[in-house]
């Protein structure tokens, strides 16, 4: 049993105890109130997760990987934007088209393609990364499982307003709660788009081309959540400054 | 220091600021304890919002979910005593 985990079952333990005996023998109102602020207090001790990471941390680690992939856009003059693919082994890669056109081969063949730094897909080159947020993601623990993968076994037909609650909260509690990459988001669906909005950006990397080809920082992490919890993949296709806010546009979909 | 840290010694401080004066000024009501508790609650999780494991798929926080059901019923419970005096 984890520390926490002790501690909160030794306050909610004490807690139950002396609001039951305050309450039915002593009949007391103060010491069962002071009995159950215990057990509140133990009970909020144990729904912490178990290693609590530093935001500190996680910002370190999405500013050195974006600081070494921005390297190998810069070499191989990535210019397109990214194609976030449907996690493969709990992990989502981003497609990079290397062709002077715009080109996107058919999803199915990128998804099928061996994810190699540089590979070939239906004889169009590209770059497959492996963008921080996808360890972000899996590091928080936020998403158990890909329910559109699940959705599609079971031979359902689903859209992006199928994950609207809990898209809306993955995301937000990532980017604000986890890795504090900002202060507040919204989120908001329109067909097959993601509306963000993201107030108080604190992680500021000079990456023009990776924000250009993969979305800044936080655009990424939350294209990686909508990838891993939809099955989908994810383009971030705009984003603009207004004031203080952040506006992004994901699409989603195939 | 650490917001998860700081969040349990405000709480902790909150509720015994809040028992000791709830018994220095005669209060008896339990519920109107468990209903400042439920707010003290509340309010600090979206100060300092704190990680917490919580319920998937809709990522409830377990504990304000039943405190605030606690309030709920709390005040049902005043609303009908008082339409049916």
């Amino acid at each position: 049993m984890s520390r926490f985990a002790t501690v909160g079952v030794g306050l909610a333990g004490f807690g139950a105890i002396l609001a039951a005996f305050s309450y039915f023998v002593l009949l007391s109102v103060p010491l069962t109130a002071l009995g159950l602020a215990f057990l509140i207090l133990g009970c909020v001790v144990l729904i912490f997760p178990e290693y609590l990471v530093p935001h500190q941390v996680v910002k370190g680690m999405i500013s050195g990987s974006v600081a070494n992939i921005e390297a190998i856009l810069e070499e191989f003059a990535a210019a397109h934007k990214a194609v976030y693919l449907p996690p493969k082994d709990g992990k989502v890669y981003a497609f990079v088209p290397l062709s002077r056109n715009s080109f996107y081969p058919e999803f199915n063949r990128i998804v099928d393609a061996p994810k190699r730094i540089i590979s070939n897909v239906n004889g169009h080159p590209g770059l497959f990364i492996y963008p921080p947020g996808s360890d972000v993601v899996a590091l928080s623990g936020v998403v158990e499982e890909t329910m559109g993968e699940e959705r599609e076994k079971e031979g359902k037909e689903f859209s992006l307003e199928d994950f609207l609650p809990q898209l809306e909260n993955a995301i937000s509690y990532l980017i604000v709660d986890f890795a504090e990459l900002a202060s507040r988001v919204q989120v908001s669906f329109e067909k097959n788009k993601a509306l963000l909005r993201m107030k108080n950006i604190k992680l500021n990397v000079e990456a023009p081309r990776f924000t250009r080809v993969l979305g800044s920082p936080p655009a990424s992490l939350a294209a990686c959540v909508i990838a891993q919890i939809t099955g989908m993949p994810v383009k971030v296709v705009e984003e603009k400054g207004e004031g203080k806010w952040v506006r992004v546009v994901l699409e989603v979909g195939r | 220091m650490d917001r998860h840290i700081l969040f349990i010694l405000l709480l902790s401080a909150f509720f015994l600021f809040t028992v000791a004066i709830f018994v220095g000024a005669g209060e008896k009501r339990l519920d109107v304890y468990i209903s400042v508790f439920t707010i003290e609650y509340l309010a600090l999780v979206e100060i300092l919002r704190p990680r917490r494991k919580l319920l998937t798929p809709l990522r409830l926080d377990p504990v304000g979910l039943g405190l605030f059901i606690i309030f709920c019923f709390i005040v049902t419970r005043k609303v009908v005593e008082i339409l049916m005096r």
